[in-house]
């Protein structure tokens, strides 16, 4: 979590890319909810990511998430969306969309405004210089581990999306020949223990 | 005729709670404290092993994840009256400490202190005078003029901006706001220091803890920390010492700035110990084991009764019979099917959502009671059980801050001063001290005992056929926390948790005795109905979270006020 290299200094020239991460929000075991998590275990299951990518699973930090996010110079955030729309619509916006949402308004339940959070980093003068945002609009937003219908399809669509928008903050992002099976142990059956006497 | 105000939301904290409240003649005259979403993850852990239990608790809220994780293997190590080595207590309390002077730091700076702070008055202050009362105040270095002009310059660029950002829904202004200049540009100053220092106590954690937000390192029988003082993978030197170091740099920060800025600005509010003591029966259970048995504890527990330090009782066992019996809740104004009153080992979760009805049902949250009482948890119900056991850190801190608060105010309070709105965060910054001089003690323990060759981490569980029933209880930031499970054939039968804001934030009960925010409010002033920055600061000083009892999808944003005239 500590970066290696401190920021450069203004103009210099980069010999290493920008500090990036993916960050899952939303609570696993409040159905839909946990959709940003699905999606990343969708991301590393099905595409070669450069060792250098931070990927955070922050779950539901609340005021928390402007700690976790202020060593980068760039995130992908993944989340079930506030906004209207048809179950499982995959939305993609940047920092200019975050900016011009009014005070108040979330677009996603999980940061207490995301506008909020990154106006706290530029005050501490660490804002990322690069957001992207990329959402599913939930079915069912209720106790369970289970993703609804429509947002398990949409799922490799947002994983593709978010491996578009690496692609575009200069990450590269190779989408592997046979995707693995993605890690969401959560939603898994409960396992069978004997007891013993 | 009074007015109705209703307060939604008003955490800062994921979690929605809605506070309403009756106004007349300036004072709150009736108030209800309503959760407005349900969560019901207790079903989701129904048929599940038990040793898999604490991977999803900790799930319920995204901020406290490691005290549902520690709480949830404590209840199942109770059921099965399973022991665990010395060194998992220990690594296990590091985390807690770590966790706990990191919440409290946020509290107080974060998420509250702009209750009190009116940073647009820090605009005016002067920072060579700044710098000077500062230096009378603590011994911190990084208390300069020019640290000072900095941020003054920040805050100017901030404003000039038109866009306040963090400090936008700030009540700035009001009459109630009443710290000068320099004060103000002091807090800001040290509300921005505390987002590195609250940093370096959530590094602890994610060291030990192998991940943060969400631990990894937990198992039912102990932790998954290997000690291999050779090995650069596992628990060693290294890392050890740089836990160390992040400690020792934490509670510097506690003792040098929290600590006097909270008696600083609370010696201008003298008023707020008059206000918002509302229930004043008391609950905190015994905390940090000093021995694998968990026979001995750092941190004492108990009750009391009415305000009363003579009623002290201690508990001091995590096999409490009197605590395992006495804790049941009540639905009787909560959004669930019937009107019983249940012990957790007995409750089943059936919701049914209705109106809010002030004299019905009005909250998803259930009351919980202790021998028939609401109690108030949470660091006042945990610094009054060190006081009143003589505890020595405790008794330490409570009387230098008494005598502090009387130097700088001229008055003559007494210890029963802490029964109130400002008491809660006097109390907070209290037990953050103590916690910053323990967690040096643990570590010390934790180094000796690794030193003297107990590699232990795990006493691996064995789950009997037939059914065992355990809680697990922990002093966690925002108080008293507990786990209560059932375990049927090696598999969860029943969960419930009885989460600190439960107690606090709980409505009324089956006889109609108001729960803590309910009847803290009783009596405090509101200048200006339209701005309840009061009403705000009584529950605010509760430090609310309620993800763990319910969850937020707020479709309306932060809609502070709604004013309705009855």
């Amino acid at each position: 979590m500590i970066p290696a290299d401190p920021l450069p200094a203004p103009g210099a020239p980069r010999v290493t890319p920008p500090r990036t991460a993916v960050v899952a929000l939303g609570s696993i075991v409040m159905g839909d909810d946990g959709a940003g998590a699905a999606v990343l275990a969708a991301l590393e299951a099905g595409w070669d990511l450069p060792r250098e990518l931070e990927r955070l699973d922050l779950g539901t930090p609340g005021p928390y998430f402007a700690e976790y996010v202020r060593d980068y110079e760039q995130l992908v955030v993944i989340d079930a969306l506030r906004s209207p729309g048809e179950p499982g619509e995959v939305k993609c916006f940047d920092e200019s969309t975050l900016r011009a949402v009014p005070a108040g308004d979330r677009l996603t339940p999980h940061v207490l405004d995301l506008g909020e959070a990154l106006a706290r980093l530029a005050f501490e003068g660490r804002a990322p210089a690069k957001v992207r945002v990329v959402g599913i609009v939930p079915d069912a937003v209720r106790a369970g581990t289970e993703l609804s219908a429509s947002v398990r399809s949409a799922v490799p669509r947002a994983a593709m999306a978010v491996a578009g928008a690496l692609e575009d903050l200069g990450i590269e992002a190779v989408r592997r020949a046979r995707s693995e099976e993605p890690v969401t142990w959560w939603s898994r059956p409960p396992r069978r223990i004997s007891p013993a006497d | 005729m009074s007015t109705r105000i209703v307060v939604d939301p008003i955490t800062r904290i994921e979690g929605h709670l809605r506070i309403d409240v009756e106004v007349d003649g300036g004072q709150v005259r009736n108030s209800w404290s309503s959760g407005q979403m349900f969560r019901g993850i207790e079903i989701i852990l129904q048929g599940r092993d038990p040793r898999d239990a604490w991977l999803y608790t900790q799930r319920f809220c995204g901020v406290c994840t490691t005290v549902h994780a520690i709480t949830s293997v404590r209840a199942v190590e109770n059921a099965l009256g399973l022991e665990i080595p010395l060194n998992a207590q220990l690594i296990r309390n590091l985390i807690l400490i770590a966790h706990g002077l990191h919440d409290h730091v946020v509290h107080f700076y974060h998420l509250s202190a702009l209750d009190w702070v009116d940073v647009v008055s820090a605009l005016k202050a002067d920072p060579a005078a700044t710098a000077k009362l500062a230096e009378d105040l603590s011994p911190w270095p990084g208390n300069s003029r020019r640290g000072f002009e900095a941020v003054k310059a920040k805050l100017e660029a901030l404003v000039a901006s038109g866009q306040l950002g963090i400090f936008q829904n700030g009540y700035w202004g009001h009459s109630a706001m009443k710290l000068p200049p320099e004060v103000n540009l002091l807090a800001v100053s040290h509300y921005l220091q505390a987002l590195e220092y609250q940093r370096k106590a959530n590094q602890v954690v994610a060291i030990l803890g192998s991940k943060t937000p969400n631990i990894q390192n937990l198992a039912v029988g102990g932790v998954a920390n290997a000690i291999n003082l050779d090995n650069q993978a596992t628990l060693n030197m290294t890392k050890l010492y740089a836990v160390r170091d992040l400690l020792a740099e934490v509670s510097t920060f506690v003792h040098q700035v929290y600590l006097p800025d909270v008696l600083a600005i609370g010696s201008m509010y003298p008023e707020w110990l008059g206000y918002g003591a509302g229930v004043t029966n008391y609950l905190a259970v015994p905390d940090l084991p000093l021995d694998a048995a968990a026979t001995t504890f750092d941190l004492p527990g108990g009750t009391i009764v009415g305000a009363d330090f003579g009623s002290y009782k201690p508990m001091t066992s995590w096999k409490d019979e009197r605590f395992r019996d006495q804790v049941v809740e009540s639905i009787a104004h909560s959004w669930y099917d019937g009107a019983w009153t249940k012990h957790p080992w007995e409750e089943e979760t059936v919701p049914k959502y209705g109106d809010w009805e002030d004299k019905g049902k009005y909250s998803w949250i259930k009351a919980p009671r202790f021998e028939g009482r609401p109690m108030q948890v949470g660091p006042l119900a945990q610094v009054l059980m060190g006081y009143a056991s003589g505890h020595p850190l405790f008794t330490k801190y409570v009387n230098y801050a008494l005598e502090t608060l009387n130097k700088l105010t001229g008055k003559n309070l007494t210890a029963a001063v802490v029964h109130s709105t400002l008491g809660r965060h006097l109390a907070r910054c209290l037990r953050t001290q103590v916690l910053a001089d323990q967690a040096l003690d643990h570590w010390q323990r934790l180094a000796e005992n690794i030193g003297k060759g107990d590699t232990d981490i795990f006493n691996p569980p064995h789950f009997p056929k037939g059914e065992q029933r355990g809680f697990g209880v922990h002093e966690a930031p925002r108080g008293t926390l507990s786990h209560w499970v059932v375990i049927r054939d090696g598999k969860i039968a029943n969960y419930q948790a009885v989460v600190p804001s439960t107690w606090n934030a709980g409505p009324r009960d089956d006889k109609g005795q108001p729960g803590p925010y309910e009847a803290s409010l009783l009596g405090n002033p509101v200048a200006d109905t339209d701005r309840p920055l009061e009403v705000v600061r009584t529950i605010h000083s509760f430090d609310p979270c309620i993800a763990c009892a319910i969850h937020t999808l707020d479709p309306q944003g932060n809609e502070v006020s709604r004013v309705k005239a009855l």
